[in-house]
């Protein structure tokens, strides 16, 4: 297991870390899976990238399996990112959909 | 300069493959965000020819083309013959994310990040060409 889900609950939270790139996509999609099985309690769901260096596609394609399977209520929260990591997200337009913080701020 | 250089065309290989790359762009580009965006646009290209093509191997060049400034990459693999240019429908960016294709992304970054691609098969093998100018 890579570790990226760190907490289930109303506020659920994800560490994003290292490289995600198309062979690590799968470890993390594996992880979303039990945090989506009980999406009826999630009313947030906290991405936090400070520790992530690089991603791609598949990468940001976890981010919108998680909040298409999630639902449109959730709010989905990026946090930490760098400029490079935000720079692939805003090139997919992806990051319209996010809210973008440096830090968690409810 | 890399020069048709061969990879088994394996998940384990990529990330050789990009270090190699990745080496080659440091040559020429110095912004870090034009670095990353040239590994992403390379990794995109390399998955899809290692998930979809049906190859054994990946052929990887890659120089500079001093007159035009411009960093030229090319891909070649001897898979099924493919055009990853004209059979991938287009993302819309601006769609609401519930309703988002999930599929097709990574095409659509190279697409945009590159300056121009080019496809052609040559001897029963892919040949993918792309440009970036300096920036």
């Amino acid at each position: 297991m890579a570790n990226y889900l760190q907490e289930i609950g109303e506020v659920s939270k994800i560490k994003l870390h290292g490289h995600i790139d198309a062979s690590i996509a799968p470890a993390l999609m594996e992880e979303l899976k039990p945090l989506i099985a009980q999406k009826d309690k999630i009313k947030k769901l906290v991405f936090y990238a400070d520790e992530l260096e690089y991603i791609a596609s598949a990468g940001i394609r976890a981010v919108v399996f998680a909040k298409q399977k999630l639902g449109g209520k959730v709010q989905v929260y990026l946090i930490g990112a760098s400029e490079m990591i935000l720079d692939v997200f805003k090139m997919t337009g992806i990051d319209k959909f996010l809210t973008i913080q440096d830090t968690f701020a409810e | 300069m890399l020069h048709c250089k061969e990879f088994p065309s394996k998940r384990e290989f990529l990330p050789q493959m990009l270090t190699e790359i990745t080496g080659e762009i440091k040559k020429y580009f110095t912004d870090d965000k034009w670095i990353n965006r040239l590994k992403v646009c390379a990794e995109e290209i390399l998955v899809n020819i290692i998930d979809y093509s049906g190859s054994e191997k990946i052929f990887i060049s890659c120089d500079f083309l001093a007159k035009e400034k411009t960093l030229h990459f090319e891909f070649v693999d001897e898979g099924e013959l493919y055009n990853p240019l004209e059979e991938v429908p287009e993302v819309d960016i601006d769609a609401e994310m519930d309703v988002r294709q999930i599929g097709g992304l990574g095409i659509f970054l190279y697409k945009t990040i590159m300056d121009k691609l080019e496809y052609h098969c040559d001897d029963g093998k892919n040949h993918l060409l792309a440009y970036k100018k300096l920036v």
